[in-house]
């Protein structure tokens, strides 16, 4: 084992000492700034599950795309965007009970956006599949979007239930939906191959994780959308 | 005065004050729930990792016990550049025996995202890189601190 000369050496108690103190303590003020900054900003965030839960409904035809997707938004509207969500990821859970909302009332209510909605559920999310299902089986009974809100809005209440259908047709019932035809659905699992083919067509082209926007086939993550969206309404 | 290289101390200083910054870190997400991430990766991540059943150990969130970890390297490394022992014990042995506590824990908690929650969370495996550093240096701290005896004696 070998030490370099002048380090193997006493070291002086004043100099190199001295040196180092000062480098520990700008590393200590930069990371503790950073880690200030990090839990300011994170209490500045606008999501809130009762302010989706409590909205009127929204003002914007509703249906499924030719190939088998649920938008909102009018059909001719001049941009369109492809949100690939997670129902049990909670950044889209974030993303819905908080940016979604402006995005709504901004541009889907005005006819500017039409909004269309990618299943991507994530492997590491046991109950993504489930829930859904869920959204589509409400789908069949004209309520993609309200069971969309209802199952962000709730999240942590059954992301980490292991059966967590039964919950899912409370919701059912809490929208006033047939809980018999919803059951029924949600256990054939009628909409399960249409979810992996959502799921794979999301892989093809390389979404990285949930929620990923897409608008005019370049991916964007939610902090940008809202100025893409502008960028493309002026062209 | 201390009469050797002073680098190994000084290197696991700062390895442990980022390991403190990096628990602090998961704490605060822990604490906050998400805080500047935007999206979940596909094959998972710290929020998979940290809303599993096994990111608390004796119901203590182990982000928490990462912080006192690492705070206690840290107060140990910094007193280790001017004094060989505390209340008797050398310090380069109690550096050695919590940073070997600190390596046995990581590799416990790499296995557990590797091989039973089947995600892996970024910074867990920065503060387990950081783990194996500080006890690297701890170790070399201990030869120089050997060699020295085996030359004075």
């Amino acid at each position: 084992m070998s030490t370099r000369p002048q380090r193997g050496r006493a070291i002086q108690k004043s100099n190199p000492l001295r040196t180092f103190y000062i480098i520990i303590g700008v590393v200590a003020i930069i990371g503790i700034a950073a880690l200030a900054t990090i839990a300011l900003r994170s209490g500045q965030s606008t999501a809130s599950p009762s302010a989706l839960l409590n909205r009127p409904p929204l003002n914007a035809p509703t249906g499924r795309t030719a190939d088998g997707y649920y938008y909102k938004g009018q059909l001719n509207a001049p941009v369109t965007l492809a949100e690939y969500s997670d129902f049990e990821c909670p950044f889209c859970g974030a993303f819905a009970t908080g940016l979604e909302l402006m995005i709504d009332r901004d541009y889907v209510e005005t006819g500017k956006l039409l909004y269309v909605f990618h299943d991507f559920p994530l492997q590491q999310h046991p109950n993504a599949v489930p829930a859904a299902e869920a959204a589509r089986c409400a789908g069949d009974q004209n309520a993609f979007w309200p069971m969309h809100d209802l199952l962000f809005a709730t999240q942590d209440q059954w992301a980490n239930n292991r059966q967590p259908q039964s919950q899912f047709v409370s919701y059912a019932q809490q929208l006033k939906l047939d809980s018999g035809t919803f059951t029924q659905c949600l256990t054939s699992g009628k909409h399960t191959a249409e979810i992996a083919k959502a799921q794979q067509e999301g892989g093809q082209i390389q979404i990285p994780g949930t929620p990923t926007f897409v608008i005019d086939g370049k991916q964007y993550n939610a902090d940008q959308i809202r100025r893409v969206i502008d960028a493309a309404l002026k062209k | 005065m201390i009469e050797r290289s002073l680098y190994p101390r000084m290197a696991a200083a700062v390895l442990a004050l980022l390991g403190l910054l990096d628990a602090g870190y998961l704490s605060l997400e822990r604490l906050l729930g998400d805080t500047g991430g935007l999206v979940c990766p596909i094959g998972g991540g710290c929020v998979t990792v940290q809303s599993s059943t096994y990111a608390t150990l004796l119901g203590v969130p182990v982000a928490f016990i990462g912080v006192t970890g690492y705070a206690a390297l840290l107060v140990l490394a910094l007193l280790s550049l001017s004094n060989d022992r505390i209340a008797g014990v050398r310090i380069s042995t109690l550096l050695l025996a919590l940073a070997s506590v600190g390596v046995l824990f990581s590799l416990y908690l790499s296995y557990l995202q590797v091989g039973v929650i089947g995600a892996l969370c970024y910074w867990c495996v920065v503060s387990a890189l950081l783990e194996l550093g500080i006890w690297g240096r701890a170790l070399l701290d201990r030869r120089l601190v050997r060699a020295e005896r085996g030359g004075s004696a």
